[in-house]
């Protein structure tokens, strides 16, 4: 309140002095302004500055003065401490300025206050002699800044301040579909040279769904090691210097969720001998977290629990192979969003049981299996588990439930 | 190709039973692209040698190329299995193929489904209906799927049983879009038979025709029982052309009381997915829905808007786009932000900022 009331009166004594419109009178026009900011100046000091500024290379003679002050905001947020607090110079002088002029600085120590935040804020007031008359202009800049901290930023995505990425249970990344987020940490500031920096990284928030490559130095790769809880950036990082610390990086981790059956349902007669075979064709896509479709990635299937059906004389049927849906393989992903998976049995020439003419059911099976199928991998095992079925072949139609 | 094993041919094992088995197949764009002949013809004396089928093939017209009607070439195609696909001896095989340049004195071809046999698009025994006829400069692949969808028409119309070959011709079509397709699967839909009508459907759709969802409620009444309208629904996902046709179309469907399984959500999806100024009233109204899932889209949708996220696409899902490039806006600020996504466990929490949030922004932002 104190300052406040210092402020208005030397507001007031300059209006009075020069008139309410002289701050842009003629040729004896004002520009100048405050600056503030606060910075490190090493490991373990901060210096919060009040800057004025004004045309370089001008003939008048200026004044000037500007009051600082500086707080420290602990991680926890308000109340503020004072730091310190000035004015420089005192109201009666004046000075010739430069383009910027270092009006009022105050340092501290970090010591035991690393994980808060450190503001400056500043006014001043300026005014010029100009032939016989003096213009004034009050500058208010009364505004907190924050103290430069320490960025965490993402390798091909500098600009942003989150970042997602996929889990794939385990399995690497594959055909683009990433499942770790190189970061690196940026101190924003000049250390003194041959100073050794702690800089470490912290998994401020679900610390089970990421794994550091390490966490020290000023790079870290993250690893999913499981996938968030629902579309939302539940997994906070941070990374420090000195125990100066940047504020959190959110990162989202996604993943495969389910398969929605996008055609499938029906046998037709097998086309090329269409009385001697069937064919039940189905696709599938892939949703994520967010319901949206897939696109292409590496998938495949394992069969287990199979089981004969009740048509003894077709036991001799060969058994299928396990299918790999690979991208840039058009005819496993056959676009964008959907791989087919086709169910099929044929028997053109007649060699082996013949196929009921008739595809309307019979009911005639024979065997059946689970079936499950992998998204993220090629491998046994491997990939996010996102279907499980049960196939049923029958002599004149297959079965897929769900 | 891994999923049939690989085995000698002996003749006894003709009968394949398999799942997922690869159908070592092209879209039609890639079957026309990699073409020097597009050919209509008849294919005789058809054979199997190893994994190839060779034949004499007897051109009848040319889509694409420099042989001419009357010619008999020899032709080869690879089917990827030596498994025994037709009845043998082969009858002729009248259709539309794609030649190559192969060995001195021979073609080689690109079969359609190289593994379930089909070499060929087929071919109508009438000449074209008035309705797919085309002009000689269309394009080759416009020729190919008249062509090909004319002989479809002409089997159902005899036929009431669904057959493979409707979704042959539709798989030729992956990835293409042409008045002349639009026109092949409004027919399609146009049909007395409710499972070709239900693949013309999706496919329009797919293509986000503006024509077929503003009728899709009613047509969609009349296949309930039908197996192939379910993908009607899934072809949602590819609706992303944010035109203002487009958008009121999808609002109306999000709001549809028609209950058919779906809809509503399939259509709140993809005004989600694009979530441009015109989605916005609709994406709001979502949020006084009983269901939780169609309040869900309208957080998702109106946060995407105020966080600068790009319209959702396939090529972008692997990378995140739509979550890693995302260019803040005027609307971006720290709590547009922080109620970013969907926490379940937050949910009203969620819907009561966007209510709040929409109520201080509509004036500005109603179209």
């Amino acid at each position: 309140m104190k300052r406040l009331m210092v402020r208005l009166l030397i507001c007031l004594i300059l209006l009075l002095a020069c008139g309410a419109g002289s701050l842009l009178s003629g040729q004896c026009w004002i520009d100048a302004k405050v600056t503030k900011h606060t910075r490190r100046t090493d490991g373990n000091h901060m210096r919060a500055e009040v800057i004025a500024w004004a045309p370089a290379g001008t003939l008048n003679l200026w004044g000037a003065q500007a009051y600082g002050d500086f707080y420290y905001e602990p991680p926890s947020g308000p109340p503020l401490t004072l730091l310190g607090s000035g004015y420089s110079p005192s109201s009666s002088e004046y000075v010739n300025l430069a383009d910027a002029f270092p009006m009022w600085t105050n340092t501290t120590t970090l010591d035991g206050r690393g994980d808060g935040t450190y503001w400056a804020g500043g006014w001043g007031n300026f005014v010029s002699s100009c032939g016989d008359r003096i213009d004034g202009l009050y500058a208010d800049t009364w505004t907190y800044d924050f103290v430069v901290r320490p960025t965490v930023t993402v390798t091909g995505y500098p600009q942003y301040s989150n970042f997602a990425f996929w889990y794939l249970n385990g399995a690497p990344s594959i055909d683009g579909y990433y499942v770790q987020a190189p970061l690196t940490g940026t101190p924003n500031w000049s250390p003194p040279a041959n100073q050794n920096l702690d800089m470490r990284w912290e998994v401020t928030a679900k610390p089970l769904k990421v794994s550091l490559s390490t966490s020290t130095g000023s790079q870290t790769l993250v690893t999913s090691e499981n996938a968030s809880d629902g579309p939302v950036y539940d997994v906070k990082i941070v990374f420090k210097i000195d125990g100066f610390r940047s504020e959190e990086f959110p990162l989202h981790i996604n993943k495969p969720v389910l398969l929605n059956r996008t055609e499938g349902g029906t046998s037709y007669p097998f086309l090329s001998c269409p009385d001697r075979g069937w064919t039940l064709p189905m696709r599938y896509t892939g949703v994520d977290f967010w319901g949206y479709a897939m696109s292409k990635i590496t998938t495949h299937e394992e069969f287990s629990n199979w089981a004969a059906g009740n048509t003894p004389i077709y036991a001799g049927w060969p058994y299928p192979t396990p299918a790999v849906w690979r991208p840039g393989h058009s005819d496993e992903w056959v676009s964008n969003y959907e791989f087919k998976d086709t169910m099929w049995a044929y028997d053109c020439n007649g060699t082996w049981n013949p196929l009921p003419e008739d595809p309307v059911g019979k009911n005639l099976s024979v065997r059946s299996a689970n079936q499950k199928i992998y998204m993220g991998s090629g491998s046994v095992g491997k990939g996010t588990h996102v279907q499980t079925t049960i196939m049923t072949w029958f002599t004149d139609h297959g079965n897929v439930v769900p | 190709m891994h999923k049939i094993p690989v085995r000698p041919f002996f003749a006894s094992t003709v009968l394949l039973l398999t799942v997922a088995v690869s159908a070592f197949s092209s879209t039609g764009l890639e079957l026309v692209s990699h073409a020097d002949q597009v050919v209509i013809g008849t294919a005789r004396s058809l054979s199997k040698v190893g994994r190839q089928a060779v034949f004499q093939l007897e051109i009848e017209r040319r889509l694409q190329g420099t042989l001419r009607p009357g010619e008999v070439v020899a032709v080869e195609c690879d089917t990827g299995t030596y498994i025994a696909q037709w009845k043998e001896p082969s009858p002729p095989q009248r259709g539309i193929w794609f030649l190559r340049n192969g060995a001195v004195g021979r073609w080689t071809c690109d079969a359609v489904e190289a593994r379930s046999g089909i070499l060929s698009y087929p071919i109508a025994q009438q000449p074209l209906p008035q309705d797919l006829k085309y002009e000689k400069s269309a394009e080759v692949l416009d020729k190919v799927v008249l062509e090909a969808g004319a002989a479809v028409l002409e089997t159902v119309k005899n036929n009431p049983r669904p057959t493979y070959l409707a979704l042959l011709v539709r798989n030729s079509t992956e990835g293409y879009d042409s008045p002349a397709v639009r026109r092949l699967f409004r027919l399609y839909a146009d049909s007395s038979r409710p499972w070709l009508k239900a693949i013309g459907l999706a496919e329009l759709v797919k293509r986000g025709d503006v024509p077929t969802l503003l009728r899709l409620e009613k047509e969609m009444a009349t296949l309930s029982d039908v197996p192939q309208a379910k993908r009607i629904i899934y072809m949602f996902d590819w609706i992303r052309d944010p035109n203002p046709e487009t958008i009121a179309a999808l609002g109306k469907l999000a709001s549809s009381k028609s209950g058919i399984e779906g809809l509503n959500l399939a259509a709140a999806r993809a005004l989600r997915a694009m979530h441009t100024r015109e989605t916005l009233p609709y994406l709001a109204d979502l949020l006084d829905s009983k269901d939780l899932n169609m309040r869900t889209e309208g957080v998702l949708g109106l946060g995407f808007f105020a966080s600068g996220v790009p319209i959702v696409r396939a090529e972008g899902m692997p990378g995140l786009d739509f979550l890693n490039k995302r260019e803040a806006t005027k609307y971006t600020t720290k709590e547009t932000t922080e109620y970013f996504g969907f926490d379940p466990s937050r949910a009203d929490e969620f819907v009561v900022f966007w209510k709040d949030w929409w109520l201080r922004h509509r004036a500005e932002l109603s179209p």
